[in-house]
């Protein structure tokens, strides 16, 4: 019985929590734009008042990976139907093949009946005026669509070269041009900024530029996705863009030669009086060692107190939420998580962490979700720290990562998790301990919820 | 706005309620077959397995209930259809469909009354339909109802609750209670349920000038031809030498009933042509030497919400320079065939498979029918409940074509 096999695995790996993916997933256009958007683009100087998005290219990281044996069933199953072509509708897969160690239950799908869409496919095909859609966006449509029958927003369909790209972003080492980007309100392509160093950077593109061209070809009109895919592309070669910049007559064309690079997942920094600050952008594969090595220089400094900043920090692993919150936490527990069946499942922290000591203060705010609840919630139950700010997003559901045969991914809501004391911060998120509004722009020089911390870690009130 | 919008046409509001959105520019075409299968599409169902892997997986873990099969695989197909970009394209479901049907056909079950309310809250107002039960059973216009069966009328109802209470199956009986207008004592009248025939024609005499007879044509249904040409017979009687056919705000209906009200003004030539995907086949449909209005000058008032089968209707009376086209702004511009396919279920699908095109091959679809005459309409008169648009028509009759044309 793999079962158990399958599902350590997931947890060790295959598991994402759902606002990071989300959110990169809505700013992949993928229906739910309206929601973060509006929620993430109130300053759009910062990367982390936008939605997201790495330029990068494509190519083997060591990311999150399903299981083997997932893998393998899924393998299976979609050779079984390719099998049998001429069955009148595509025989649900059963687990029929020797090779299918641990078939995922079909009983319940296999009731699906598709043949009014299939007829309803086919008249389309023989009478609609217009351009008939290629056949796999038929297909991804046709599982999207039948998704919004589960009413959760957070179980979705992700196209296989859309699902590589995250799976290359959420693995937090990715080549591009180096430039965080999102779909602004005009639905254009919007420099959010360029990464210091980085090949955007050095070729002088600027925050607010609009890319209107990718190598020649026009991109207005076409989606956030697939302009993403133009512009990136192997390290070493060229992208030519045409951007429109504010104050600017004519579009400039800039040639950038495409590098690899580091996904930026910290910031650190002394603050003056002795306080340190670490600020993580989101729970990528690196979020750990990060932070583990943020917090040795910081503290090898000797200071007064720390500064934990997870403002509009969407999420990511649960498995780096459980590492990161184990850093700062001695022995205990860091979330329950139960899924439909009842079965439940204990995340601990250890002893012997190296910020398990240091006074802290959380940061956290509206566009704190999901794996950064799970580390405020663990922080402020736990008694830890206190949490400063605005209340947090309120996602408390645990997406499971189902890599299908056609490369295409599938992010089923599986579970809730809870915090220590047994809450769900679900839909109404955390409420910090000391509350202040999110300024203008975080991180700047008025930036009134890094100031209360300070102050609240110096006197101690 | 004046009194008669005012007053909500309850019943017919209910029937069109959840078809809306398709009746507003859809035009159906009953009588082409159904296609069978195959086709290109049927080979792409091998690659069909990541459908059921994909829900196989949700099956196996998802922590919400699952979806009834049925409305899952409507879901994929909305889906599906919304992947075509053409907002004519649409599935319905199989309740929804029977609505439409109805709605488009002009009848339903009902007592054949409109109900209204004044005022928030307050008296709701019956209005019998000539010829209907309602007014055979002896309702009168402005009868207060006070109660449907045993449920008595209450200020916290909707006109739309109430309508649920009076509508039911063909057959049954309904018993109101009613106060006849000036009458102290509540009386109760039963009537039985049937279908009920909504004219989708008003016409009148115009008050401004005994010559001109005015007829408003609100969508086209199975039976506008007939209840159009009535119209026009009618106020021929009357002494009308001049039409105005007034299509604002008509959101299109059926083809046939179309070609059959443009074919009641013109004695032979092209009424439309209907092209095919590809322009492979191309439809003409002609007019017949039966004609009722043949020589009556004629003006036809439009505006942005005259849709499809309208649309068809104005720009062949345009092109064959039978008619003025009057209004206050261009046609909408919905000149796309769908077919309605029944499919085994229940549901429909609505498909667009052609396109139309006036008889000088104008093509409706996206471009819209541009008025002869424009007809710039204050504000201030809108508040006066002033329609400078048929004024307007009334001129072009009073003064001459040359005078107005020129404005």
């Amino acid at each position: 019985m793999n079962e158990s096999t399958e599902k350590q695995s997931e947890k060790k790996w295959g598991l994402i929590i759902g606002a990071a993916v989300v959110v990169v997933i809505l700013c992949a256009g993928m229906g739910l734009a309206g929601f973060v958007i509006g929620r993430t683009t109130a300053s759009p100087q910062t990367i982390t008042e936008t939605i997201r998005e790495l330029v990068e290219v494509t190519r083997e990281v060591p990311v999150p990976v399903e299981p083997e044996s997932g893998d393998t069933a899924a393998q299976g199953t979609g050779n079984n139907s390719t099998a049998a072509p001429e069955q009148p509708t595509p025989p649900p897969v059963k687990a029929t093949s020797t090779t299918n160690i641990n078939p995922p239950s079909f009983s319940n799908a296999e009731e699906i009946d598709l043949s009014v869409f299939y007829e309803v496919w086919n008249l389309i095909g023989e009478e609609f005026d217009g351009d008939i859609p290629p056949a796999e966006d038929v297909l991804y449509s046709a599982i999207s669509g039948s998704l919004e029958e589960l009413d959760d927003d957070f179980t979705r369909f992700i196209r296989p070269e859309v699902a590589a790209r995250l799976r290359e972003d959420m693995g937090g080492s990715v080549s591009g041009i180096g430039a965080f980007v999102r779909e602004n309100d005009d639905g254009m392509f919007e420099i959010v900024f360029p990464i210091e160093g980085q090949p955007a950077d050095l070729a002088g593109l600027l925050p607010g530029d609009i890319i209107i061209g990718v190598n020649g070809q026009s991109v207005v009109g076409i989606s956030f996705d697939e302009v993403i895919l133009m512009v990136r592309g192997p390290s070493g070669t060229t992208v030519n863009l045409t951007v429109l910049r504010e104050g600017e007559k004519d579009p400039i064309e800039f040639s950038i030669v495409r590098a690899r690079f580091e996904v930026p997942v910290v910031e650190s920094k002394m603050l003056p009086d002795q306080i340190a600050y670490i600020r993580l952008l989101e729970f990528n594969g690196n979020a750990e060692a990060k932070v583990l090595e943020a917090l040795d220089e910081l503290l090898a400094q000797n200071p007064k107190g720390l500064i934990l900043d997870l403002r509009n920090n969407p999420g990511g692993f649960l498995n780096q939420s459980v590492a990161v919150a184990d850093a700062f936490l001695p022995e205990g527990v860091v979330l329950f998580e139960r899924d439909r069946q009842g079965g439940s499942e204990t995340f601990r922290s250890d002893d012997g962490d190296a910020g398990e000591k240091i006074p802290m203060v959380v940061l956290v705010n509206e566009g704190s979700a999901s794996a950064s609840e799970i580390v405020a919630g663990a922080i402020k139950d736990r008694g830890r720290g206190i949490l400063i700010g605005s209340t947090t997003f309120g996602k408390g559901s645990v997406q499971s990562v189902h890599q299908l045969s056609d490369g295409s991914e599938l992010r089923v809501t599986i579970a809730r998790w809870y915090t220590p004391n047994d809450n769900s911060i679900d839909k109404n998120g955390i409420t910090p301990d000391i509350e202040v509004p999110t300024p203008e722009q975080i991180g700047g020089e008025d930036d009134a919820q890094i100031q209360r911390a300070v102050e609240y870690l110096l006197t101690g009130e | 706005m004046s009194d008669k919008s005012r007053n909500f046409l309850a019943i017919l509001m209910l029937a069109l309620l959840a078809t809306s959105a398709f009746v507003a520019g859809y035009f159906a075409n009953d009588f082409i077959e159904m296609g069978s299968g195959g086709g290109r599409l049927a080979q792409d169902r091998q690659k069909f397995g990541v459908f059921w892997e994909a829900w196989g997986r949700i099956q196996a873990n998802f922590l919400g209930e699952l979806p009834d099969s049925t409305q899952l695989t409507y879901s994929a197909i909305r889906g599906v259809v919304s992947e075509l970009n053409d907002p004519y394209t649409v599935f319905v479901e199989p309740i929804l469909h029977k609505q439409d049907q109805e709605s488009l056909r002009g009848k339903f079950g009902g007592i054949g009354a409109t109900l209204s309310r004044p005022d928030p809250g307050g008296a709701v107002i019956l209005d019998p339909i000539p010829g209907n039960p309602a007014e055979v059973a002896g309702i009168l216009k402005g009868d207060v109802l006070v109660a449907v069966d045993d449920v008595t009328i209450t200020a916290e109802m909707t006109v739309h609750d109430i309508v649920n209470l009076i509508r039911g199956e063909t057959g049954t009986p309904v018993t109101l209670t009613v106060l006849h207008e000036g009458n102290d004592h509540p009386i109760t009248v039963t009537i039985e349920r049937s279908e009920i025939l909504l004219p989708s024609v008003t016409f009148r005499i115009l008050k401004e000038d005994p010559n001109i007879g005015y007829i408003q044509l609100s969508r086209f249904s199975g039976e506008s031809a007939n209840e159009v040409k009535n119209a026009i017979t009618s106020l021929q009687a009357q002494g009308a030498t001049q039409l105005i056919l007034d299509m604002r705000q008509n959101g299109g209906g059926l083809l046939d009933a179309a070609v059959n009200v443009a074919d009641l003004f013109l004695t032979d030539g092209v009424i439309l042509y209907q092209k095919t995907r590809g322009q492979q086949v191309e439809l003409t449909f002609s007019a017949r030497a039966e004609t009722a209005a043949p020589n009556e000058p004629l003006v036809v008032l439009v505006d942005r919400g005259t849709a499809s089968a309208a649309e068809i209707v104005a720009g062949a009376l345009q092109d064959r320079e039978r008619a003025v086209l009057i209004g206050n702004d261009q046609t909408f511009g919905k000149g796309s065939v769908q077919m309605v396919f029944d499919l085994e279920d229940g549901s429909s699908v609505h498909v667009t498979s052609a396109r139309w095109f006036t008889p000088d091959r104008r093509q409706i679809d996206q471009q819209g029918l541009q008025p002869d005459i424009w007809v710039t309409v204050s504000q201030e008169a809108i508040d006066n409940g002033l329609d400078e648009v048929l004024e307007q028509a009334v001129a072009y009759f009073q003064n001459g074509s040359e005078s107005t044309l020129s404005r």
